[in-house]
């Protein structure tokens, strides 16, 4: 019974880790290429949320508005890079990391403008559950997990198959000598940050069957991105979906044995591998 | 020292400003000034690293809050006489800043932004958990400071003051441009025969206690201490504050603490949306005035006038 | 005291109130003595000044609360103020931060010159606010904070008079819980609780008064999710995994809809299934913004409650108010709400009856004192500054009549007998009293 219940834990660890996993990929991604650290992905986040609120309460269908909104938001985020944070590129890190944190306060006033305080909750979307060891999953955690390993795969083909990934890594690991050979770095900073906020927002739709929207949801998941990407080394894909295992299961191994502690759990493990490996697991990029 | 008129007159008018402002300020006024000043404090000692050392901390409310607990504890909890409670404060403060500079300073700019702000987020963790000391979510209440929030304003404004002069007279001492020269390029500092490492933990230490010190006047002002002060939003405070005013000169925090508060102070009397206020003027400064207030004003006005600046 | 009362029998109620019932003053005993000296007028308006968060995760709250304290306003002013004077509102801003409540209640005080504050929502921001209401010698009347350390500790045992709360506390949530937990016959009972004192505190006098209660019951699990979980799973599964067959939740705001709606699907509410309904105990279910979001989805049969339920006490008066509530906002109104409007009618009838804007003399009339207010009879005890009102539970019900589901088999307890008593270190039963598993 104990070992079911461990297995079971793992799983609810497994589709809570994904969530971070979709969330900080895309922040550890953006800062790979444009090595801007972005305050306002947890915006971004909130954003994809809210999106999808108003796309489904007109067309009904979740799939379709899940898409719009992360396509929507992955919009929003290169507006932003274009007209606000492309031109931070050659200023100190300070300066970049306040820049965005100002979006931060501006687009959370916006929702709340427009969509109010009080959190919002999505209708149920039935999805049901699958029964497992004598217990109920929810089959959208399952989903959630397919998703996110899916999210992995496509990444890989992409920066490592196409001609617009290997760009990336050419201008990732000898800038000079990428743009010498005509790449344009400008193109590359908008479409990584389209897919890095695409990605937030993503999460931010998934978000919604599980739980409400509400102008505060960006602040909670930039915190919790932050640790995974500074655990799996910032800019660091492998890093980022490690770290989001680490997290996601040590909270949910943490609720069964330290029931006390799983708020400090996060802050714990980062502050741990910090001591141990100060670059993170897998090390910068 | 050189004895300068056009350093020093300012200043002189600027305490006198502050020595006379109960008189007429109000008490609401003195109040608020009071928590100005404590914050400029707070921005004045964040801009050891950050301005000075180009180093940005996103986790100072660790050392604020280190000592604003630290005292906290130790009247509250343990029931010691004050005076143990400010020792104890600043020994918190001491020991965290030795833990968190051996943690942190192995990384440079993001990476060192992520490890405080990870560090200080752990401590607001602890701060949550270990209730029966800390008193979890709902803090330590009822701390007296045992005066008038008169008498209180010149208590604190004097340490203010002479705080910051220690910290000015630092920053100009050979220390101080040895930690400009960390900045500007570490190289040439080593090869000057000094340990860059050496250096940046001194400055971290220092703008630590400062800090502390600042939150321990921002504690018997206030009269509590709340897991407030170690999240990490108020390590924001003097990062937006310094870059308001300016972070490259010693008085822009004052000027940006200035700013920053009063503007929040008259913006939240006539609307809820006051964050996005914020949010633009961020945005605004970062993109067009790098330099801060301060930095508009030497580089429009006073340049005109005043040869050779202290920067 | 009053076991059930059907839905039928309160529209009823609501259908005979007329709109004029309370408008002057209808709040308190000493109601004629106001209008006798009704003839002496004030020079100046009165200023409440409301602190409350109204931006922020829990900006709602503000909200929630601003919808009473300005249709107080509104009813007053049309009605001729308060001895003649206008009343007005300052509302403002505490962000969820106390060092910020604290300076809002120095510029409220000091700067726009308010007679009186209201408001303040969690425990760690009016433990804060407390200790500079006697420095700035002004009353301050809370409508949310439940804190009971405010009450036992600052009020009762280091004598802060300056402080009244209008709100029921965390007796609500812990004893009146383990009161109604104590006559369904789930035996193995676990708890997920939000993260902090508020969910300890709960935690801890449910378990005592039960315990007292019913011997035979025990404590299985505990679960303690942070402010602002939004994955409940591993919390659920974990307590899945100790079989109880009763939860006791305190959970609220965003993190509750969240908890209810994973608890459907991965079978909590399933596990703790009885007869009549759901062992499932969740003081702060029947708060406004729970039932408008989970409208549709939280189980009927569950227990839920808040610090008052609109449709109790069935008096005219709470008639009178709901409607002119849900007239003005198109919602039904939250307790918060509820506390913020019996406030500022408990300011008016303080300076109608007392004609001096004296803070001793105000202490001196308000303790002891009983009044009459939506929130039913109310006695504000003199040791703790308390308000003393009974609220009930009642479980889930959805009903095609109203936007929200409405509470059935409601059970209440009179609040003397579950509010725990001075000195404060023991929870009710106390001896002497009659047993409560009847009522």
């Amino acid at each position: 019974m104990r070992f079911e219940s461990l297995i079971f834990q793992l799983l609810v660890g497994l589709s809570t880790a994904m969530l971070y996993w979709i969330v900080s990929v895309g922040l550890t991604f953006t800062f790979g290429v444009t090595r801007v650290l972005n305050f306002a992905h947890g915006s971004f986040y909130m954003l994809g949320a809210y999106f999808t609120l108003a796309l489904h309460s007109l067309t009904g269908n979740f799939v379709l508005s899940v898409v719009g909104a992360s396509l929507l938001v992955g919009t929003v985020g290169v507006l932003c890079e274009r007209g606000l944070i492309r031109f931070s590129y050659l200023l100190p890190v300070p300066f970049q990391l306040v820049l965005t944190f100002g979006l931060v306060l501006v687009f959370e006033d916006v929702v709340r403008f427009f969509w109010g305080t009080v959190p919002k909750m999505m209708p149920s979307l039935g999805i049901g559950t699958v029964k497992m060891m004598g217990r109920r999953f929810p089959l959208f955690s399952f989903y959630l997990i397919a998703i996110g390993c899916l999210i992995g795969f496509f990444l890989y083909l992409l920066i490592n198959r196409t001609k617009w990934g290997m760009m990336i890594r050419a201008m990732i690991s000898d800038y000079e000598l990428a743009t010498a050979t005509g790449i344009n770095p400008e193109v590359l900073y908008a479409t990584a940050f389209f897919l890095g906020s695409f990605l937030a927002g993503l999460g931010g739709a998934l978000s919604l069957p599980i739980s409400a929207a509400s102008p505060g949801m960006g602040e909670h998941i930039i915190i919790y991105s932050f640790i995974v990407t500074v655990m799996g080394g910032l800019g660091n894909i492998k890093g980022a979906f490690v770290s989001s295992l680490i997290i996601g299961v040590a909270e949910g191994i943490g609720a069964l044995y330290f029931a006390d502690l799983t708020m400090a759990i996060p802050y714990l493990v980062l502050a741990a591998i910090l001591v141990v490996k100060p670059e993170g697991i897998f090390g910068e990029v | 020292m050189k004895f300068d008129v056009r350093k020093t007159a300012p200043f002189a008018l600027f305490a006198l400003f502050v020595f006379l402002f109960p008189l007429f300020g109000g008490k609401y006024g003195t109040f608020l000034m009071a928590r100005i000043g404590i914050l400029s404090l707070y921005a004045v000692a964040f801009n050891v690293l950050f301005g000075y050392g180009g180093l940005l901390s996103f986790g100072h409310a660790l050392f604020f809050s280190g000592a604003a607990y630290g005292l906290g504890i130790a009247l509250l909890v343990l029931d010691w006489p004050l005076w143990t409670g400010l020792l104890i404060g600043l020994l918190v403060t001491f020991l965290f800043a030795l833990v968190a500079g051996f943690l942190s300073l192995r990384h440079k700019e993001i990476h060192f932004a992520m490890v405080t702000l990870a560090l200080s987020m752990l401590f607001w963790g602890i701060v949550m958990k270990w209730r029966h000391v800390t008193g979890g979510e709902d803090g330590l209440a009822g701390i007296s400071r045992g005066m008038s929030v008169r008498a209180f304003y010149y208590l604190s404004w004097t340490v203010i003051f002479v705080s910051m002069a220690v910290v000015y007279r630092i920053l100009s001492s050979d220390f101080g441009l040895l930690l400009r020269g960390v900045r500007e390029n570490d190289l040439r500092v080593l090869f000057s025969g000094h340990s860059v490492r050496r250096v940046r933990m001194i400055a971290f230490v220092f703008s630590a206690l400062f800090t502390g010190v600042a939150g321990i006047l921002w504690t018997l002002l206030d009269g509590a201490v709340t897991p407030a002060v170690s999240h990490w939003s108020f390590s924001a405070v003097p990062v937006i504050a310094t870059l308001i005013g300016g972070p490259q000169s010693f008085a822009g925090p004052i000027v940006g603490t200035f700013v920053y508060v009063l503007a929040e102070d008259y913006i939240t009397k006539y609307t809820m949306y006051w964050q996005i206020f914020l949010g633009l003027v961020i945005l605004a400064i970062v993109l067009f005035f790098r330099g801060g207030i301060v930095g508009i004003v030497y580089d429009r006005i006073l340049s005109r006038f005043v040869s050779g600046g202290e920067e | 005291m009053k076991g059930k009362q059907t839905r039928r029998e309160f529209l009823r109620n609501l259908g005979l109130a007329g709109a004029g019932v309370l408008v002057c003053g209808a709040l308190g005993g000493t109601e004629a003595l106001a209008k006798e000296k009704k003839k002496k007028k004030l020079k100046k308006k009165i200023k409440i000044g409301h602190i409350a968060i109204f931006s922020g995760p829990f900006g709602t709250y503000g909200e929630l609360q601003k919808r009473g304290s300005k249709l107080a306003e509104e009813e007053i002013n049309a009605a001729g103020g308060i001895m003649g004077s206008p009343v007005e509102i300052v509302y403002a801003d505490s962000k969820g931060k106390p060092a910020e409540a604290t300076k809002q209640a120095r510029r409220l005080v000091e700067s726009e010159g308010v007679d009186f504050l209201i408001g303040i929502d969690s425990s760690g921001v009016v433990l804060g606010v407390s200790e500079v209401m006697p420095e700035l010698n002004k009353l301050l009347f809370v409508t949310h904070a439940a804190t009971h350390k405010l009450t036992e500790e600052k009020v009762y045992k280091k004598g802060n008079k300056h402080v009244f709360r209008l709100a029921a506390n965390v007796y609500q949530d812990g004893i009146m819980a383990a009161i109604v937990a104590s006559r369904l016959p789930a035996k193995r009972w676990a708890c997920v609780h939000p993260d902090y004192a508020y969910g300890y505190d709960s935690w801890d006098l449910f378990k005592k008064t039960l315990k007292k209660l019913r011997p035979d019951v025990e404590f299985v699990g505990e679960a303690w999710a942070k402010i602002g979980t939004t994955d409940f799973k591993p919390f659920i599964s974990s307590i899945l995994d100790k079989k109880p067959d009763g939860i006791h939740t305190v959970e609220w705001g965003v993190d509750l809809f969240t908890f209810v709606r994973q608890s459907i699907e991965m079978g909590l509410f399933d596990q703790v299934k009885y007869d009549g309904g759901y062992a499932w105990i969740n003081p702060m279910g029947y708060s406004i913004d729970a039932m408008e979001a989970l409208a549709k989805e939280y189980p009927e049969g569950a227990w839920v409650s808040g610090r008052y339920v609109w449709s109790y006490p069935p008096t005219p008066l709470n008639a009178h108010f709901v409607k002119a509530h849900y007239k003005k906002w198109k919602h039904f109104p939250a307790y918060s709400g509820t506390t913020s409007y019996t406030a500022v009618y408990l300011i008016k009838q303080l300076v109608e009856a007392t004609e001096t804007l004296d803070v001793d003399t105000h202490i001196k009339f308000l303790e002891d004192l009983t009044f009459y207010s939506p929130l039913g009879r109310v006695h504000l005890r003199k040791e703790d500054h308390q308000a003393v009102y009974e609220v009930p539970f009642g479980q889930v019900k959805r009903d095609s009549k109203f936007p929200i589901p409405v509470l059935e088999n409601l059970v209440a307890v009179p609040a003397e007998m579950y509010y725990r008593r001075p000195p404060f270190d023991e929870v009710p039963p106390y001896t002497g009293y009659p047993p409560f598993t009847k009522v």
